[in-house]
């Protein structure tokens, strides 16, 4: 039995081939229209493209980007969090709190602020792994929990004012942007690297493409889901205390909405709701398209209402065109 | 000419991109004989039976299609319904929550309006399911049948449309032995009543017992046409392979080793949800280095049960015993820390990662072999994916390939490279060769020869009677979840299994807590 070996070489091929091969890479898919669409709002209006409304749009995108990639890991691992958007509110309140009202030295109140998320994931895991309440209800009960849990410590109010270093932090605009866009940077290239060089980023792949092919591969399944529940937390209450520096106060409204857009974002970007398959680039250029959609309208000046009805319909565009290439994709091999 | 043909197909040429699936096929059906279609996965058949059954269009293809005499232009699967041509898929497609009555009518309600009358409609069925003496209870909800009365209730779904030709694709795959024999009973007297059918199949057995002819297809050709009693099995094989497969079941050359590599004692496996009843009940058996040890009986007898509690999938009790120290298995990691490997029966369930190429596929058992401090060698992985796919002969244009664009055959050999690089001492096999073609079964039998030679253990589980005779050194026969009879090969026959396999169906297999046989 040694006669047909895979062959390694690869062979020549046609353009089309090529072209195709191009466009089976997932974040082409939303390139594209992200390209096509930033070329349209400049042609309607040059400023769009302008350094200033670049710099607004990265960093509108990087605290939900942020987040983007703790939900990318847990959706290839096969679940999705709804309460991330509550969550960043929560930490973001706990970690104002304790910088206002108990005096905590700043870096000690981020410290727990994002500890706290990380609690959060850990109770979804447990409620969703070994309850066995699915995803959707167990994060969506906590979506409401972690908001009340906000307004309860702020009594619905605002704290401020916060310590200095947090403004200086917040207000800087490293690089004309911002740091929390830099912290985007490196945690997605450090998160790309995690899921194709790592035996972490497998387990994630294969816990979500099939669980119990997984287990029979002798991973810890729930440990590798459990992983991810915390980890999105984690970077939810990172994401929650950004923006709270951002503003400079801790408001209990923080992240409200923010769980869909994550959702949405990350699945215009080619990862599955499924599990089993999706990028970090895919998910990050998801998000942008959409930020970018939104900016775009302002700048020409549409009913801010058609915004909320415009990402509605390319989130369901992009999963078509995504679901169209994949049927492509198996008949052409 | 001998007999009118009932249903031609002449000259039949169907092109997919890049593909001639179908090439110059002519395919004659005699008015009341069961006609076998038999060849490999991806030979044709399949696209045939589409083109007979309207999937794909008149259009789509050259050449004619005659049903008694008359040219038929079909447009789709209703169309062909109309037409007479009734068609019993390959997978299992019931209404779970509906009855019998109703899954059975199906599309055919509105006959007295818009109304449904349960109770008339009930009345119906049963009289006609009497009429074909098919024993199916026509009140009963599709839920608690077991899968060889839906596949009754599938024929009989057709057979309500009053066709003039049957086409049966692959129904045996999910039947055990018994269960075929049932269905063929039921075949034979739908034959005596006049009924023609089309018996799809890739086992020759069945071929031999049921059809009047048979034509076999080859790479989208017909290689052979016979009439029963004018070929042998070998005709067959030749016409089905294009070329003749040397001992289909190879032998081992090694003798089997002396040490006791398993030993299992007591093996309970409890019901997940009916208190007081066992899927397992109180199973030892023993398997000695080399060996190939067969667990016989039918689907549901517990034998999956036995080897998915040896992997941990299943909660069980008694003793599990590795090179004679006992051990604990609770979860699948623990087996594989004690070298046992699992080939699960169905591999697009829980077999297979689906979205991702033959690399990973091969390696995820491995991953430790594969990395260094958490992370991947992606040279290394290549290197070691390679190494086992060639040694497994897998056939695949590149490591980069989706599995699922894989043959069954290729499928199941990266399944088995991916457990052997991980390195096992004893290989539990269920169904290790379904939906595979026969010329990557003998190579499946070759790995296994080859494997039980380098001293590693093996537990085969198959439906198939003739290659689990083959292939075993030692029985045990499984009904209803406890051990029937256990002989080595010397004194085994297909006999002898069935009748351990059968002892207890019926009374006993139900209340496998009570009654000792």
């Amino acid at each position: 039995m040694n006669e047909a070996k895979p062959e390694s070489t690869p062979k020549p091929q046609s353009l089309g081939g090529r072209l195709r091969g191009v466009l089976s890479v997932p974040e082409v898919g939303v390139l594209i229209p992200l390209i096509l669409l930033s070329l349209l709002f400049y042609a309607l209006k040059p400023v769009f493209l302008s350094a200033n409304n670049i710099a607004a749009i990265l960093r509108a995108v990087s605290f939900v980007g942020i987040i983007a990639i703790g939900q990318t890991f847990l959706m290839i691992s096969g679940a999705f969090d709804l309460s991330v958007g509550s969550t960043a509110g929560l930490c973001a309140i706990v970690c104002s709190y304790l910088m206002v009202n108990l005096q905590v030295p700043p870096a000690l109140a981020v410290v727990i602020g994002v500890a706290v998320g990380g609690l959060v994931g850990l109770v979804n895991s447990f409620v969703v792994l070994k309850l066995g309440v699915p995803a959707f209800i167990a994060t969506l009960g906590m979506l409401y929990i972690a908001r009340g849990a906000s307004y309860l410590i702020s009594k619905g109010y605002t704290i401020y004012p916060l310590p200095e270093s947090v403004q200086t932090f917040g207000l800087a605009e490293p690089l004309g942007i911002s740091w929390s866009f830099l912290i985007l940077i490196g945690l997605g290239i450090v998160a790309d690297l995690v899921l194709r060089r790592t035996v972490y980023g497998r387990t994630l792949y294969a816990t979500g493409g099939n669980k119990e092919v997984a287990r029979l591969a002798g991973i810890n399944t729930n440990l590798v889901s459990m992983s991810a529940f915390v980890l999105v937390g984690m970077l939810a209450g990172l994401a929650g205390i950004s923006l709270m520096a951002r503003i400079v106060t801790g408001q209990p409204q923080i992240g409200q909405g923010w769980e869909l857009n994550v959702i949405a974002g990350v699945v215009i970007g080619g990862v599955s709701l499924f599990g089993g398959s999706g990028t970090i680039a895919g998910a990050l250029v998801g998000l942008l398209l959409m930020q970018v959609v939104n900016s775009g309208l302002v700048t020409v000046g549409v009913n801010p209402y058609w915004q909320t009805l415009s990402v509605g319909v390319i989130m369901i565009l992009a999963v078509t065109i995504d679901l169209i290439r994949r049927r492509a994709k198996i008949q052409a091999s | 000419m001998e007999s009118a043909s009932l249903l031609e197909m002449n000259h039949i040429t169907k092109r997919f991109p890049g593909v001639v699936a179908l090439d110059d096929v002519s395919f004659r059906v005699r008015e009341g004989e069961i006609h076998g279609l038999i060849g490999e996965n991806g030979a044709g058949k399949s696209t045939l039976m589409k083109i007979l059954s309207g999937v794909y269009g008149a259009d789509s293809y050259e050449g004619e299609l005659l049903l008694a005499g008359k040219r038929l232009a079909l447009r789709s699967p209703h169309n062909a319904r109309l037409a007479g041509i009734g068609v019993v898929p390959q997978e299992l497609s019931v209404i779970e929550s509906l009855t019998v009555a109703e899954n059975i009518a199906v599309g055919q309600y509105n006959k007295g309006g818009p109304f449904v009358d349960p109770g008339v409609l009930r009345k119906t069925i049963a009289a006609f399911l009497a009429s074909f003496k098919i024993s199916l209870d026509a009140g009963q909800v599709v839920f608690r049948l077991t899968a060889a009365q839906k596949q009754l209730v599938m024929i009989a779904r057709a057979l309500y449309a009053n066709p003039h030709v049957l086409i049966l694709d692959e129904p045996t795959s999910s039947l055990s032995l018994n269960e075929i024999e049932n269905l063929f009973g039921i075949l034979r007297s739908l034959r005596a009543r006049g009924v023609t059918c089309v018996f799809i199949t890739h086992k020759l057995t069945e071929i031999e017992e049921l059809a009047d002819a048979v034509t076999v297809l080859r790479d989208g050709r017909v290689t052979g046409v016979f009439q029963r009693g004018a070929f042998t099995e070998a005709d067959l094989i030749a016409a089905m392979v294009g070329r003749k497969i040397e001992n289909l079941y190879p032998q081992r050359a090694t003798p089997i080793g002396d040490a006791e590599v398993l030993r299992v004692e007591h093996l309970t496996v409890a019901h997940p949800i009916i208190a007081n009843r066992n899927l397992v009940e109180d199973v030892s058996f023993s398997l000695r280095q080399g060996e190939i040890l067969g667990l016989a009986g039918v689907v549901g007898a517990g034998r999956s049960e036995v080897v998915n509690a040896l992997v941990g999938r299943l909660p069980c009790t008694g003793r599990i015993l590795v090179d004679g120290r006992e051990v604990r298995i609770h979860s699948p990691q623990d087996a594989k820390r004690h070298g046992i490997a699992l080939v699960t029966e169905d591999r697009k369930v829980d077999g297979l990662l689906t979205n991702m190429t033959v690399r990973p596929n091969v390696t995820i058992n491995s991953l430790p072999l594969i990395s260094r401090l958490g992370i991947l060698d992606a040279r290394g992985e290549t290197r070691q994916a390679a190494e086992f796919c060639g040694r497994l002969n897998v056939r695949t244009p590149s490591l980069e390939a989706m599995i699922t664009n894989l043959s069954g055959g290729n499928q199941q050999k990266v399944i088995l490279a991916r457990l052997l690089l991980a390195n096992p001492r004893i290989l539990l096999m269920d169904e290790p060769t379904k939906g595979v073609d026969i010329g990557a079964k003998n190579e499946i039998y070759r790995i296994m020869v080859d494997l039980v030679s380098k001293g590693i253990s093996i537990v085969m589980i198959s439906s198939e009677l003739p290659e689990l005779l083959a292939m075993c050194d030692r029985f045990v026969v499984l009904a209803g979840g406890r051990v029937q009879d256990e002989f080595p090969k010397s004194e085994a026959s297909e006999y002898r299994v069935v009748a351990a396999a059968t002892r207890t169906r019926g009374a006993g297999a139900g209340g496998g807590a009570n009654g000792r046989s």
